[in-house]
């Protein structure tokens, strides 16, 4: 993309030099505009006002540590951020072990069902998510789909609680509403493997876990890691689904962000809680990008 | 690097040889001569819209260099990845030194492919692609390591052995492939049209590079490809393929002098096509007779096409514009249109009275005078060593 | 006619039967071969079940989402389309979505034109500046725009901030789906258009924006249904003003399962569905089947 933009300066200087930096200004002025007055000014605003005492009624300027202090001291915010990290990793965990046999039969082994099965995973993050986790609801309910097929069989002999409004629901919920973002990038990274070089190394002795140990995964880890991190990020932070199917031991720190600013309305706390979850999560993105620059210089 | 008795007995493979068995072949003492024989019966692939293989049998004998020739489509392709492993048979057995190997998975076949792409492991050394067969084996590391040394060096990629394939050109990738193959030993290598992405020089060394290293490891070499004079240059025997059937099978010599059908005769080697038009017989002979310009004389049975006339295909070297024809050749009356001299023989291209055009090679110790072009000639062959066209009687 | 084979000592000896693979044989391959497929049939199957569970229990008369089967009914759906709330929502919603789309398309392409044709000197911050918010959790990005449109700006919020607060993440979306398609065309017709006299504008509107039409269209319809679909920035910023997700969540936080949500949804779902299906054959019908891969090409272009 370099050269073309290199040729659209050429062509641009061709015209009129001086003016080459005048011409994409005018362009790019009111999308940036925008950005800048909605988007990087609040953010501004968030920062200074976690350091000050505020609230959805009042507010007091005056630089204050009182909300950082709260969130450090108070064991809540610990033992939710717990909580909110362990479901966002299992959910993580479960993708992963969902997502390479998907991908690896969606990339070498479906055959006329490839492109259907794509479009109907990529169809499915189109519908309306609360529609989708609330769908959950009547599976997993005490009174639920997966309770009266378990009783019918015998299974169990009473309905078991745990699958909804629980900890498990949370997980499951968020480790399938989130799946596309981890199998489609796996799955583009598989395609890219000839299917020669696995009739290669059946050729030479290589049983499929030798396959796997040693020519599809060390293709494909590189990218898989940096789509765990960025996944993780919406895991970490979503708090519709533990709202709707989680109960008070799911938790989560988005939960609590809301809670936070609507209901007790303290917008200082809150945004100090939202900068804590945002330096967190430029973590992960920081991590994902290093990890990028990483697999492209070998 | 060659792997003499000396060079083996200091790397303590004496008692091999006193074993009494060939030990000039990688430095492995068990392989038993005749190792490496591969049959195939009845071998049948059908896909959804065709049959690619239609029932072929053949017998490979152990160390023979032996391909597999024929036109795209012909099947050849299919036969060897099926021998392979990587196309499971529709019918028929496939036979490895008397073992039903016709269900066996190609990882645990004792044969080894090498692709028509190269197939390397992009992310791995041309050193660990050689080696990864035999860390699969479980080998110790120390026997590892001297194997792929060995193999690199058979194919002279010794100082290449810590480059990625994407560091090499084609015909260095070609290589590894090639020794990621022999480093297994297998009973029997395959070679899937691996010349085929290279430019002629570099064909042409590889060509010369294959063959030593098939004489130097005395393994059975099955090879595919569709340049009829590759397969001539390299093979001990050759298998003519078309359209899924088997046409002939002999060494070089065989298909070249003797072409059992006519697709074989035009297929191998150069041949001139004549149009004729029979006139009469002769007993069993087809005659054309066109009077003071020319009698050919068909000697292998033949029957005209629907429109009465008859093809027929002759070598040029089988023809002369020199000679005086006898009572048993053939010849036709013709003007040169063309003389190339080329070093040890000259080539006559000759507008003859059917209308055709035909290349005559004349050797240029052979003639005493040397038409000129514009001269009128009579070009003669003997009957005998000229074959019908159109699909005859033949066997 | 086949030459006969070679006479080989062994070889006439052979039986020329027809075999078949062993059984045990046939019985793993068959797995190895359809497991995979299998698998991720049943998978992708699964994802769907819950939805269609919702719908199945948005015919079924009782007031309780689930099993047994009370009888086929419509009522939910009357109630549904009969709740001022309900109505009110979906509008807002629609309208929203409405304006959030052409804005975000407008702006989204507007900045990926400069990006993809000059090399300025603060190209790679503005563009760095203008997709950032796709590194930022939504709920933050609605946190902060909250508190900026009530203490700085001192406006109430309704539907007008969601709009904005929304574009903010729509148009880096935008952007790399119409800086990919720019990047793709080919310059040698803009050159060519400007060598025969065209302005910048001229060549814009009658040399790139057919080429790239179907990507314009693409995004936009992203843009929209991303736009209907968001909970979490219009949870934030919308104030009193409902806009379906909002009320979809909000009701439901108090009941446990309520079949007028199960109708709005399956509502709400199938037109979704309907959208993207008639977006695909759009797309796919106008250039060719290639279009297939490259229509998924757009939607992973969202996702990576």
């Amino acid at each position: 993309m370099s050269t073309t933009a290199e040729h659209g300066a050429v062509v641009a200087a061709a015209g009129t030099r001086h003016r080459s930096w005048l011409q994409p200004l005018v362009y790019i002025a009111s999308p940036l505009g925008f950005m800048v007055a909605f988007f990087a000014v609040p953010l501004g605003v968030l920062v200074v006002t976690a350091f000050q005492h505020a609230s959805l009624y009042s507010s007091e300027s005056g630089f204050t540590l009182d909300n950082f202090r709260t969130l450090v001291t108070d064991p809540i915010y610990r033992d939710v951020a717990l909580t909110t990290v362990f479901i966002a990793t299992m959910a993580m965990a479960i993708q992963l072990v969902i997502a390479l046999p998907l991908s690896y039969a969606l990339a070498f082994r479906a055959g006329r069902l490839e492109l259907p099965l794509l479009l109907a995973l990529v169809l499915i993050d189109e519908l309306n998510p609360i529609v989708r986790i609330y769908s959950y609801r009547m599976l997993l309910g005490r009174e639920g789909v997966v309770n009266d097929v378990l009783l019918a069989l015998g299974v169990v002999d009473r309905p078991l609680d745990w699958l909804l409004f629980s900890k498990f629901a949370v997980i499951v919920v968020l480790a399938t509403s989130w799946v596309n973002y981890t199998v489609l990038p796996l799955y583009a990274s598989m395609k890219a493997i000839e299917p020669v070089l696995l009739e290669a190394a059946q050729d030479v002795g290589a049983g499929w876990l030798w396959r796997w140990r040693s020519v599809i995964l060390p293709l494909v880890v590189p990218g898989l890691l940096v789509s765990l991190v960025l996944v993780y990020i919406p895991l970490f932070t979503d708090f519709a689904t533990p709202g709707l199917v989680g109960g008070p031991s799911s938790y989560m720190l988005g939960n609590t962000l809301a809670d936070t600013m609507l209901a007790v309305g303290d917008w200082g706390l809150g945004s100090a809680l939202a900068l804590a979850m945002l330096a967190a999560m430029g973590v992960l993105s920081a991590l994902s990008f290093y990890l990028t620059r990483l697999r492209q210089s070998q | 690097m060659r792997f003499g008795e000396a060079q083996l007995r200091s790397r303590g493979r004496g008692p091999a040889r006193e074993r009494g068995r060939e030990v000039t072949r990688m430095g492995n003492p068990t392989r038993e001569p005749g190792r490496g024989e591969i049959v195939l019966e009845g071998l049948t692939k059908r896909f959804a819209d065709r049959l690619a293989v239609d029932a072929i049998d053949l017998h490979v004998a152990g160390g023979e260099f032996f391909s597999l020739l024929g036109p795209s489509g012909c099947g050849k392709t299919t036969t060897l990845r099926m021998i392979a492993g990587f196309e499971e048979p529709s019918a028929g057995r496939i036979l490895l030194d008397g073992r039903d190997v016709t269900y066996v998975s190609p990882v645990k076949r004792d044969v080894n492919l090498v692709f028509q792409s190269y197939a390397l492991f992009p992310h791995m050394t041309a050193y660990e692609n050689v080696a990864f067969g035999l860390r699969i084996r479980r080998l110790p590391r120390a026997e590892i390591d001297q194997r792929v040394r060995e193999a690199l060096e058979v194919v002279r990629m010794t100082e290449y052995a810590q480059q990625r394939p994407a560091q090499l050109s084609g015909g260095q990738q070609q290589r590894v492939a090639v020794a990621r193959a022999l480093v297994m030993r297998p009973a029997a290598i395959l070679l899937d049209e691996p010349l085929g992405a290279l430019d002629l020089k570099l064909r042409k060394e590889m060509q010369v590079e294959l063959r030593r290293i098939h004489r130097e490891t005395g393994m059975t070499f099955v090879y595919v490809t569709h340049d009829q004079e590759e397969a001539m240059t390299m093979s001990d025997r050759i298998a003519v393929m078309n359209r899924g059937r088997i046409e002939q099978v002999g060494s070089p010599r065989d298909l070249y002098e003797h072409p059992a059908t006519p697709f074989v005769a035009g297929f191998v080697g150069e041949t001139n096509r004549l149009r004729l038009r029979p006139t009469g017989t002769r007993g069993t002979t087809l005659v054309a007779d066109y009077g003071d310009d020319g009698v050919v004389l068909v000697a292998a049975p033949a029957v005209p096409g629907a429109n009465g006339s008859l093809g027929l295909l002759v070598r040029p070297e089988k023809m002369s514009v020199c000679r005086a024809p006898g009572e048993a050749d053939s010849w036709l009356r013709g003007t040169i249109r063309e003389v190339v001299y080329r070093g040890e023989l000259t080539r006559f291209i000759v507008d003859v009275v059917t209308g055709d055009t035909v290349v005559v090679d004349e050797l240029n110790d052979g003639c005493t005078l040397l038409p000129e072009r514009g001269g009128q000639v009579t070009v003669s062959w003997p009957a005998t060593s000229a074959v019908p066209a159109e699909p005859g009687t033949q066997g | 006619m086949r030459p006969p084979l070679e006479d080989l000592p062994g070889v006439a000896a052979l039986p020329r039967e027809r075999t078949r693979r062993p059984l045990p044989g046939r019985l793993s391959r068959a797995v190895t071969r359809h497991g995979g497929v299998v698998f991720a049939f049943v998978f992708v199957a699964l994802l769907y079940v819950p939805l269609l569970v919702l719908a199945l229990f948005s015919f079924n008369d009782s007031i309780v989402c689930s099993f047994p089967w009370r009888g086929f009914t419509l009522k939910w759906y009357a109630e549904a389309l009969g709740d001022e709330n309900v109505v009110t929502a979906i509008r807002n919603s629609l309208v929203v979505a409405a304006v959030v789309a052409p804005l975000s398309v407008v702006l989204g392409t507007l900045a990926a034109y400069p990006v993809t044709r000059f090399d300025f000197r603060f190209r790679g911050l503005a563009s760095g500046l203008i997709a950032a918010p796709i590194a930022v959790p939504w709920e933050i990005t609605g946190v902060a725009a909250l508190i900026y449109f009530v203490r700085i700006l001192h406006w109430t919020p309704s539907w007008g901030t969601v709009i904005l607060a929304q574009t903010v993440v729509t148009v880096p979306l935008v952007m790399l789906i119409m800086a990919a398609a720019l990047a793709r065309f080919r310059k040698e017709l803009e050159e060519a258009a400007r060598d025969l006299g065209a302005s910048r504008l001229q060549v814009f509107r009658h040399v790139i924006l057919p080429q790239v039409a179907p990507s314009l269209v693409a995004s936009g319809l992203l843009a929209f249904s991303w736009s209907f679909n968001n909970f979490e920035i219009s949870f934030f910023n919308g104030g009193f003003d409902l806009l379906m997700p909002v009320w979809a969540y909000s009701t439901l936080r108090h009941a446990v399962n309520l079949p007028i949500v199960n109708a709005v949804g399956t509502l709400v779902s199938a037109a979704e569905v309907l959208l993207i299906a008639c977006a695909y054959v759009i797309a796919t019908s106008r250039s060719g089947a290639r279009t297939a891969k490259e229509k998924m090409e757009v939607f992973m272009g969202e996702v990576g």
